[in-house]
């Protein structure tokens, strides 16, 4: 069965629209100096309804920072971050947080710390359907809780509800984490690499689940990940992350498949494929992801570049359109719709 | 039991024969490696492959001996190099361990010592082992860094000043320390960023050619093995499900968890399709079902996968553990 | 090793069956508790046994506590199972009464130094910054203070002080150690996913500590709250033997006092101070149990279960075997 391949040209209006979104922090690094970090710098991106972003990149690349900002656990420097035509760092009432809190919700990486080892599976679900749908009585409360269940696949409901985390498996967790995710009414989903922590066999059955949380209900996903042929298989639209920046983002296969900046071509050439030839030899110098501080120039991966010029020392490179829908920050690209083979 | 053999069988480097491991828990005994037999010749890449509780580690753990309280090895025998490891005094095993047969773990944090400094640790490896005077062990240490591809002013750094990727090259120059024939690999790249774990298999490749020893390499990253290894053998609960050459096993498996897993990963290249993994979960090692492991998530089960547990038998050109192989393939 | 669910068959969904289910686990929980862990079940059973026993001093005890009822310094008979003091007291009756007073003031301490250290210790573990530099400080300040002397010098300075305020004394200068501790734990669990989700979902904060990470930390807080009781029973019995406390209340402390005031022991009356002595012993070691064992359920890798010794059976064996062939 072919997944249905929709194309990034959105026909809809974003409901997540971020805007240069700088993230700092602050680091206490020695006693008289205090250095300043910054992991996020810059980003722009949109979340449609239905649709999946990727965000690939390494640790430390600023990825996971883009999602906690979005969900107010980061505080952003500067930059905007609007949800469904509202700003969100306007927002300061409770009542206003508890609204925003409905609509969007994050899943985490590590499945066994998403759930209280001292609360069942029950409890994980009645608080966020008492937040916020506090009308609902108890028994409806219980009926609800029987249908989420039963929608991320953890039938038969009654048994399952009333486990402690511990008495379930990881991918058991992950599918208690979205259910609450959904029992909350959120619109947008941030999935923090949901399922690097899974066994190999069960990633896919959550993978496939989130799609059809996506197609079913027309929720908007931010999927955070390190594998990039994940990112190709669920997420629509697919960017690049180094160092705190997006260097190359836009339509999934295009990304994967005719990569133009060369991180996202080492990336890709980095990714095991038994059929290649093994004596091939790495381009990239070896160097460690620099550390960006707010007075930093130029582009992040200048010092592991093998098309490295004197431009990309100084500022950084400029969003260049490389075909419809594909984007990229590199000095070096060819021609718009054109570009070099790869792999 | 038939009689126990005085030497070892066959010309292979290791040779494990129905090698079982038990653990002793609260709840009961756990058989977490079930009759494993298998050999590793000289200069050979071995990939073993399978998912949390399968018995990959313990095997690994269980060949050195290593392996702690509530852990035992309750049967089988272990072959190294015309040696029976299993019999072997104090001594004779602390001089088998580093210099035969060295093992490179999953988190490089885990295995070096934080508070001293590298160059340090592998003098010691090398003191411990030979007769060398401090200053020529530190030397040698020098060397063994600079085939990993780190200066040896690293000598004196601490672990916690060196990148991820390096701290595990720095583990696999002590595993190199003693030139052994045979290197345990525990999920060597799991907790690496991709490019770096392509740095460590390029580093790998190199140092085999250079140095010849033998690999056991064990992942549950089925690609990467693919590309690494030259035999692969898939666990499951404990037992041997598959084994036979990378490309059999990549291209043709036959056993319907080797083919569940090789659905479990999505590609970069070839046409995009929906894949579906495996259903339900990993067995409970406590609450093993009468019968074939593997009978709850397997698409081809039948009345006799219910009734015994299938033996290792060649099929297709490789040993397979599975009633309906044939079929399945 | 965590159990995953495989196949099994789907109970019938009917609410009727979830209350006995949910029964049965928790019976099976502290019964778990219990289950080769004998420190658990000899302190808990001592504990239990004597914290009744004084409760129901009115009707165990034979004779008021105050009353002369015999001759002085009599020895333990059929009559007194436990002698008589040098004012002709009742030991046994002294001994029941006086445990209502000691065990009261022991716990009373325990709940407010606990109670202080938990709301100091997580309001500084979870919300950090000034809060917990403040609070910090405040904990060093009182944490440095040798508190047996300082115990000493306040109730000397108020006069000869009763039961209550010594209970308020103790609870009020021991609650330091707990603090750190949970605060530490706190803190270590204060990042940890579910807290996060918890705050993404919108929860309020004092909640998120109360419900979400106050439970996690039940067993420190257990085991802090022992450690206070076990702590407080000998400050408190030191300081009435020194005089210091209100020697015409009846507690195990002060039968001490007049134990050693009336120089019993020169004298050959053991009992007088034999049996305060014993039972404060047996009550700390009981303490002292339980505290071990919480260790044990917080750290399963301490539980000396049969598993240990059958896998050292185990091993034997096949050592041997191995060796013979």
């Amino acid at each position: 069965m072919t997944a249905n391949l929709k194309q990034a040209a959105p026909t809809k209006r974003p409901i997540v629209e971020v805007q240069d979104l700088v993230v700092d922090f602050a680091n206490q690094n020695s006693l008289f100096k205090k250095q300043v970090l910054r992991a996020v710098n810059a980003v722009s991106f949109d979340l449609y309804p239905g649709e999946a972003l990727a965000v690939v990149g390494e640790s430390g690349s600023g990825k996971s920072t883009c999602a906690r900002a979005l969900c107010r656990l980061n505080t952003p420097s500067s930059g905007r971050i609007r949800f469904d035509q509202q700003e969100i760092t306007e927002i300061q009432s409770v009542a206003e947080r508890l609204r925003y809190a409905s609509r969007m919700q994050m899943i985490f990486q590590d499945p066994f710390g998403s759930l209280n080892p001292v609360h069942t599976v029950e409890h994980h679900l009645m608080r966020p359907l008492q937040l916020h749908h506090p009308q609902l009585s108890e028994a409806e409360l219980k009926v609800r809780i029987g249908e989420l269940l039963n929608q991320v696949g953890l039938a038969p409901v009654q048994e399952t509800a009333e486990k402690y985390p511990h008495e379930l498996s990881g991918g058991q967790r992950q599918r208690v984490a979205i259910a609450r995710a959904l029992a909350v009414g959120a619109e947008v989903i941030l999935a923090d690499e949901p399922i690097s922590m899974l066994d190999v066999s069960i990633r896919l059955g959550i993978l496939n689940l989130m799609e059809d949380m996506k197609r079913d209900k027309q929720i908007a996903f931010l999927y955070i990940t390190h594998d990039i042929a994940t990112a190709r298989y669920f997420a629509e639209r697919t960017a690049v992350m180094y160092a705190g920046h997006m260097v190359e983002w836009g339509n999934s296969e295009s990304v994967t498949q005719q990569p133009q900046h060369p991180y996202t071509q080492l990336l890709l050439d980095s990714v095991p494929d038994p059929k290649r030839k093994r004596s091939r030899r790495q381009e990239a110098t070896k160097a460690d992801v620099p550390l960006w501080t707010p007075e930093s120039r130029g582009c992040p991966f200048a010092e592991r570049c093998p098309l490295v010029q004197d431009a990309c020392r100084q500022e950084l490179p400029p969003v260049q359109q490389v075909r419809p829908g594909h984007f990229a920050r590199c000095f070096a690209l060819k021609e718009p719709a054109g570009g070099p083979e790869t792999t | 039991m038939s009689a126990v053999p005085s030497q070892q069988p066959g010309g292979a480097l290791l040779n494990l024969r129905g090698l079982c491991v038990d653990y002793v828990s609260p709840n009961g005994i756990a058989r977490a490696v079930n009759e494993v037999s298998l050999e590793i010749h000289s200069g050979e890449t071995l990939g073993l492959a399978g998912e949390s509780g399968c018995g990959k580690s313990t095997l690994a753990f269980a060949i050195s001996r290593l392996h702690k309280m509530p852990a035992l090895i309750s049967e089988g025998e272990v072959w190294f190099n015309g040696q029976d490891v299993l019999r072997m005094g104090d001594e004779q095993l602390r001089k088998f361990r580093w210099s035969e047969v060295s093992i490179v773990f999953q988190s490089a944090m885990n295995s070096l010592n934080p508070v001293i400094s590298i160059g340090e640790q592998m003098s010691d490896v090398l003191l411990a082992h030979r007769d060398l005077t401090p200053a020529q062990a530190l030397e040698r240490s020098a060397e063994l860094l600079q085939v990993v591809g780190i200066h040896s002013s690293r000598l004196s750094s601490f672990p916690h000043q060196l990148s991820g990727g390096m701290r595990q090259r720095v583990v696999i120059a002590i595993a190199l320390a003693l030139n052994p024939k045979l290197i345990i690999m525990d999920e060597p790249t799991t907790a690496l960023d991709v490019v770096v774990e392509r740095e460590i298999m390029e580093e790998l490749y190199e140092l085999k050619e250079q140095f010849g020893f033998s690999v056991l390499f064990i992942s549950h990253d089925l690609s990467l093995m693919g590309e690494i290894s030259d035999r692969i053998g898939v666990m499951y609960a404990g037992k041997l499900v598959e084994i036979g050459t990378a490309e059999q096993i990549m291209s043709h498996p036959t056993h319907p968890y080797t083919q569940g897993l090789l659905a479990s990963f999505p590609t970069i290249h070839g046409p995009k399709v929906r894949l579906e993994g495996i259903p339900g979960s990993p067995v409970n090692l406590l609450e093993l079902p009468a019968g074939c492991a593997f009978q709850a998530r397997c698409p081809h089960q039948t009345e006799a996968c219910l009734q015994a547990v299938p033996p290792l038998e060649p099929v297709a050109g490789r040993q397979v553990a599975c009633w309906n192989a044939g079929r399945a393939a | 090793m965590d159990a995953s669910v495989t196949g099994k068959p789907a109970l019938p969904e009917s609410g009727a069956k979830a209350r006995p289910e949910r029964q049965k686990k928790r019976f099976h929980r502290i019964r778990g508790f219990f289950h080769g862990n004998p420190p658990a079940l000899i302190g808990v059973g001592l504990m239990v046994l004597m914290i009744v026993a004084c409760s129901l001093a009115p009707v165990l005890a034979p004779f008021d506590p105050e009353r002369r009822v015999a001759r002085p310094h009599e020895a333990p008979s059929a009559e007194h199972w436990l002698g008589t003091t040098r004012s002709g007291r009742d030991i046994y009756s002294q001994a029941l009464y006086g445990g209502r007073t000691s065990l009261a003031v022991a716990f009373g301490s325990g709940a407010i130094a606990m109670t202080i250290a938990v709301l100091l210790g997580m309001s500084s573990g979870y919300f950090g910054g000034k809060v917990d530099e403040w609070i910090n400080f405040f904990t060093n300040v009182v944490l440095v203070f040798p508190q047996v002397p300082l115990l000493i010098v306040l109730a000397a300075f108020l006069g000869q002080v009763g039961p209550p305020v010594i209970a308020l004394l103790i609870g009020l200068t021991a609650w330091p150690w707990g603090t750190r501790i949970i605060r530490a734990q706190t803190m270590a669990l204060r990042y940890k996913e579910f807290v996060l989700a918890a705050e993404v979902m919108g929860e309020r904060r004092w909640r998120i500590i109360l419900v979400e990470i106050l439970p996690n930390l039940i067993s420190i807080v257990g085991g802090g709250f022992i450690g206070v009781v076990l702590y407080a029973l000998l400050s408190q019995a030191g300081l009435e033997f020194l005089g210091l406390g209100d020697p015409s209340a009846v507690t195990w402390g002060t039968m001490l006092y007049w134990a050693q005031n009336n120089s019993s022991l020169f004298t050959g009356a053991w009992w007088d101070v034999f049996t305060p002595a014993t039972i404060i012993a047996v009550f700390g070691g009981a303490l002292a149990l339980i505290n071990m064992s919480i260790d044990q359920v917080s750290n399963p890798k301490l539980k000396t279960g049969p598993h240990l010794r059958i896998w050292k059976q185990l091993s034997v064996k096949i050592e041997r075997q191995r060796s013979q062939s």
